[in-house]
């Protein structure tokens, strides 16, 4: 956006371009974090989207008529879902059906529709029809093999060349941090913990927890159940309250106005709140522990107070005191940092990463 | 069933439906109309969900059925609902968007009449005062011939006078003239003014316009119009980066992992090509 501002580009009075920058706008290089909820990208012509991973088809003629062929994706599709044939691609952080013995899903529609997402996202960018397209797509740290190729095929399709990088690296290094850190991804389905020493983190070097941002609205939900059966509420209204009051300090009063009877009544769900939200510290800090205790011991202190928070968990208010706290308590310390745009910190390192990738190995897998 | 729900269907279907008069009905041969009643169309819903229980082998209790039907009627209605506003919805961006940019047509349009405007006004003011120093010229020149002639003519010719004399005539046009340019400058700098700060208003309203398009587009989903450009400068490593040779070695595992899973999307494509 600041470059934007600095280069204000004067259509009227086009200068000669230095061929070096010429050649440069014929490419466009796109950084994308595919993500469970949401798809975040960011490209080197400053465009900067994100979309709630659903896609939608018109699921009957009438809808069909009024919709078009084309799916709806994101917001638009969460709307109007009793038209359409909805799909969440990614609900497991991967493609789904594309991990191995995992027949129950619909595994070609999925596929099509995380392609179709992917598809999507390309296009936020706005590339010019001529420019050619080489992107870095960050995936979970722990994806298989099968999930990293699916979504290579997904993408494809539509970009010139393509590079898939382990997510939580993709943040560290948006960060420049390479060296002895820890970074905690904590998205909708998945939380990602990567431990960085310099070179690609190693399977060894990484924990995926199922314990993220679902768990906590499922947690939310369970809590008002036993604690205010009388309450009448539908999980994006769960999802919607967490996003709005996640606190795990305890300290903010959180107060909804949800339906009892079908009357509008104010409850407070400080309580349950906190609770649901606190109950993802144990594990993260278990495998954070874990992480640390397996790493050179001479270098567990600078990992230890080197950890990185992101992911859209990470504007829980209050996590990284809580992280550290619970650190200061089972791990004898640390240092917990929270990057300060959770939903592009992603998409933004791995731009970084496309644009500093050399030419000639964009060409070679292109 | 609530009153305001039944009231809502009978909106809904009006809406849904196509209005005909009884005459016309005659008209064509109608003796006899079917009316469907809500109650009908809700018992249709309770037998429904009643048989597909039955046929999915579902035993429920009738509190569970009845809690059933409710639900669907529900959905039935939010159903047609929602196909209201969709068509709404659609045929808003619809004229949102043409708005839109009609507006953004005539905002072009008087951006290039100002502009034109500005472009005249602009030359004006030399030419003017070119001009207006021509003319000042010839009658300084034609007065300072006049005087030289009644002077030389006199019984007592005084060179010195008579130099005098045209001395002060061209001073005084060169003070006139002075003021002549200043006050054109000063009248055309205010117009001049004028027209940039019109301009300035006009491009800050086509930027809006533009960007209240660009959102009307991305909401209707038919957008394809390039985004500005926008240039973040060459690509590629800077040897000046402090962490240089790690990343330069980071990138290159990055590059021979992605090549190992391109030679499997491609061996992958062989066996079962599309
Ligand atoms: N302000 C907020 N406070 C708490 N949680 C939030 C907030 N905003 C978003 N979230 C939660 O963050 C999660 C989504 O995070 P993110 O966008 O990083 O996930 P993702 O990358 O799509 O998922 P994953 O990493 O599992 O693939 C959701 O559970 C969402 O509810
Ligand atoms: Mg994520």
């Amino acid at each position: 956006m600041n470059d934007a501002a600095a280069n204000p580009s004067d259509s009227t009075t086009p200068t000669a371009p230095v061929s070096a920058q010429e050649e440069e706008t014929s490419i466009l290089h796109i950084g994308m974090d595919l993500g469970t909820s949401r798809t975040a990208i960011a490209a080197s012509n400053g465009a900067r989207e994100s979309v709630f991973s659903y896609v939608g088809y018109p699921k009957d003629v009438v809808s069909r008529k009024l919709l078009g062929d084309e799916p709806l994706y994101g917001e638009a599709a969460i709307k109007k879902r009793l038209s359409l044939n909805l799909f969440r691609p990614l609900e497991k952080g991967v493609i789904k059906g594309s991990t191995e013995g995992d027949a129950s899903e619909d595994t070609e529609g999925n596929a099509a529709a995380a392609a179709a997402l992917v598809q999507y996202a390309i296009r936020m960018a706005k590339p010019r029809p001529d420019q050619l397209i080489y992107a870095v797509i960050g995936c979970p740290a722990e994806a298989s093999i099968t999930n990293r190729t699916s979504i290579i095929n997904a993408a494809k399709q539509v970009v010139d060349s393509v590079m898939i990088a382990s997510e939580p690296f993709a943040v560290a290094y948006g960060l420049d941090v390479l060296t002895d850190a820890l970074v905690i991804d904590i998205g909708a389905g998945t939380t990602d913990l990567c431990r960085m020493h310099g070179t690609m983190p190693e399977p060894e070097d990484q924990i995926t927890l199922a314990i993220a941002g679902d768990k906590i609205d499922q947690l939310l939900a369970k809590l008002m159940k036993q604690n205010h059966p009388e309450v009448q509420f539908s999980e994006r209204m769960i999802t919607q309250a967490k996003e709005e009051h996640a606190t795990a300090t305890g300290a903010h009063e959180v107060i909804v106005t949800w339906p009892v009877n079908g009357k509008p009544t104010p409850i407070d769900i400080t309580k349950e709140m906190n609770e649901a939200c606190h109950s993802i510290v144990p594990p993260i800090v278990e495998a954070l522990g874990k992480l640390v205790a397996s790493f050179d011991p001479e270098f567990q202190d600078v990992l230890r107070n080197n950890v990185i928070l992101g992911g859209g968990g990470s504007r829980i208010r209050g996590l990284g005191n809580a992280i550290e706290s619970y650190m200061a308590e089972h791990l004898g310390g640390g240092k917990v940092n929270t990057v300060e745009e959770p939903v592009y910190a992603g998409a933004n390192g791995a731009l970084k990463i496309a644009r500093d990738m050399p030419a000639e190995y964009w060409e070679q897998l292109s | 069933m609530s009153n305001s729900l039944t009231r809502s269907l009978y909106h809904l279907m009006r809406g849904a439906s196509r209005p005909t008069s009884l005459s016309r009905l005659k008209q064509r041969g109608h003796k006899r109309v079917s009316i469907l009643r809500y109650r009908d169309i809700e018992m249709l819903i309770d037998t429904s969900v009643e048989n597909t229980l039955s046929k999915m082998g579902i035993e429920l209790s009738d509190r569970d059925i009845k809690g059933l039907g409710a639900e669907a009627r529900v959905e039935f209605l939010a159903l047609l609902h929602e196909r209201d506003s969709l068509r709404e919805t659609v045929d808003d961006l619809v004229t949102q968007q043409e708005e839109l940019e009609a507006n953004r047509a005539v905002l072009k349009e008087r951006l290039t009449e100002t502009k034109s405007e500005l472009d005249e006004e602009q030359a004006a003011e030399d030419e003017e005062l070119v001009e207006f120093g021509e003319d000042l010229t010839s009658l300084e020149g034609r007065i300072s011939a006049s005087l030289r002639a009644l002077l030389s003519d006199s019984a007592t010719p005084r060179d010195a006078l008579t130099a005098r004399a045209i001395e002060l005539v061209r001073a005084a046009f060169d003070e006139q003239r002075e003021e002549v340019a200043n006050r054109t400058r000063a009248e055309q700098a205010e117009r001049v003014g004028l027209l940039q700060r019109r301009l300035s208003k006009l491009n800050k309203k086509l930027e809006e316009s533009e960007a209240m398009l660009a959102r009307a587009r991305a909401a209707a989903n038919t957008s394809d119009e390039d985004i500005e450009e926008f240039d973040m400068g060459p690509a590629g490593l800077k040897s000046q980066d402090p962490q240089f040779e790690k990343k330069k070695q980071v990138l290159e595992e990055i590059f021979k992992l992605n090549v190992e899973l391109k030679s499997m999307v491609d061996s992958e494509g062989d066996k079962k090509p599309t």
